[in-house]
């Protein structure tokens, strides 16, 4: 039953999976989102031309954040010699006090936890997310979308059994 | 246990204000990767990469050494084979010789003159050496001056025509129809003379400096062109050109005729038609005796 992915189909499960969070990685260097999307889009050209990039290999993934921060970093040099010969172009100071490597990991879970929030059912999702975002009690969500309380702790356990599904390899190896 | 311990991580994370999670809900994964596979197909087609790929990197491995050898042995072969050095001798057959250098420079060469000359003229300096009489119109070339070298005296050009004539007596005389041209002893270029058009030389062993002398025609070309041209010249020139040029001896009898004047143009004439010419002109008779030839009243 488990057919083994073709290669296109392996890469493309690649690119879903890593896309948004490397973006907003990069996103963390350059600041701007369109650079952010640039710089990764052409990271996976590369990586696609390559043809012989392994995510499963360990360190695979800290890998391709790696490779990411060194586009961005060239980013910046370039950036900062631009700014070197014409100075009145480069009005934002741009250093980071930290390391956005550190963020990796966080950004990684909020990652998770926005595919796990998209593989729930809209109305499932809805719901979780008035309860646990924005912290509001169950009878005011079932009364405002015209729920019974009970469909609405069932729509909330279950988003929260998902979550748990799928965070939990995450959350073992974070610290708060 | 590890399921609260989960849980409660789980609730913190939750609860926990998200850094990042409006930035990964702006960035529009769909878009994207449509431009992803939009881009890809545009770079696809990897003609030149497919060439460098390992499998192929043979081939040019293979390519860069055969152009290697063949620059190799294409350099050996023009160094050690090739004649750039290769000298060659003109001898001039009877009545005379023109023929071509490497260059372009036409060069007559009068009865016995012999010409040494390498195949190929090199590009900085042309040499060549003489003995006997030439007449060179040399290609012009500014930056490879000609040297003729003739017994102990250089003739040193850019572009010009000249006429060299050496004598057995070892004397030289240069005479320059066009151009200008350096006329030295060899290793004295400080003390070369300049010869102009219309302007000879005569170099003789015995003698301390080079004069520069007008010629007041091109009859010294007559070995060449068969031409003589006397325009007001003294009988007394006309005769020792004509004894030069025809190499026989020529006696008059009386010195007064010698201060008549002559205009005539010979072409292609022999001694004896000349003599005539003169001869009825003035009313002179001749008579030929022993070689010599004998002019009187």
């Amino acid at each position: 039953m488990s057919k083994k992915p073709t290669a296109n189909q392996a890469f493309e499960m690649l690119f879903n999976e890593y896309f948004r969070p490397l973006t907003v990685f990069a996103k963390q260097y350059v600041r701007i989102q369109e650079v952010a999307e640039d710089i990764v889009q052409d990271l996976f050209l590369y990586l696609h031309e390559k043809g012989d990039f392994d995510i499963t290999k360990e360190g695979a993934a800290y890998q391709l954040y790696k490779l990411v921060r060194y586009r961005c970093l060239n980013h910046i040099e370039y950036q900062r010699i631009r700014k070197k010969q014409n100075p009145e172009i480069w009005t934002e100071a741009q250093n980071n006090p930290y390391d956005p490597l550190e963020a990796v990991a966080l950004i990684e879970l909020e990652h998770k936890y926005l595919q796990a929030l998209e593989s729930l059912s809209p109305k499932c999702r809805e719901v979780f997310e008035k309860s646990r975002l924005e912290g509001r009690k169950n009878q005011e969500i079932a009364d405002e979308m015209k729920l019974s309380k009970r469909t609405v702790e069932t729509h909330v356990s279950n988003a929260l059994k998902v979550m748990r599904k799928i965070l939990k390899e995450y959350l073992r190896v974070i610290v708060f | 246990m590890e399921m609260q311990d989960t849980d409660s991580k789980l609730d913190r994370f939750l609860k926990k204000e998200k850094s990042y999670l409006e930035d990964l809900k702006e960035v529009d994964l769909k878009k994207n990767w449509v431009r992803f596979q939009q881009t890809e197909k545009v770079r696809s087609p990897k003609a030149v990469d497919y060439l460098f790929r390992p499998k192929y990197r043979f081939l040019f491995r293979a390519a860069a050494a055969a152009i290697l050898l063949l620059v190799v042995v294409s350099g050996l072969y023009i160094t050690t084979y090739l004649p750039t050095d290769h000298m060659v001798q003109a001898c001039a057959e009877p009545g005379h010789t023109d023929f071509l250098l490497s260059d372009g420079t036409a060069i007559s060469l009068n009865v016995g003159a012999v010409l040494n000359y390498p195949e190929k003229l090199k590009h900085r300096v042309r040499e060549v050496s003489l003995s006997g009489e030439a007449f060179f119109e040399v290609k012009r070339a500014d930056k490879s001056p000609f040297y003729v070298y003739v017994g102990e005296m250089i003739v040193q050009v850019a572009g010009t025509s000249f006429n060299i004539r050496e004598d057995v007596s070892g004397s030289i005389e240069v005479s320059v129809i066009e151009g200008k041209v350096l006329f030295y002893p060899s290793g004295m270029e400080d003390e070369a003379i300049r010869l102009s058009a219309g302007q000879r030389s005569v170099y003789r062993a015995d003698q301390q400096e080079l004069e520069i002398e007008e010629t007041a025609s091109e009859n010294f070309l007559f070995w060449k062109t068969g031409t003589l041209i006397y325009e007001d010249t003294p009988l007394q020139k006309v005769f020792v050109e004509l004894e030069l040029y025809f190499k026989r001896k020529i006696v008059m009898e009386d010195p007064e005729i010698l201060k008549n004047r002559w205009y005539s143009t010979h072409q292609g004439q022999t001694l004896y038609e000349i003599i005539d010419e003169l001869c009825l002109y003035f009313d002179l008779e001749w008579i030929e005796r022993n070689d010599t030839i004998l002019v009187q009243k």
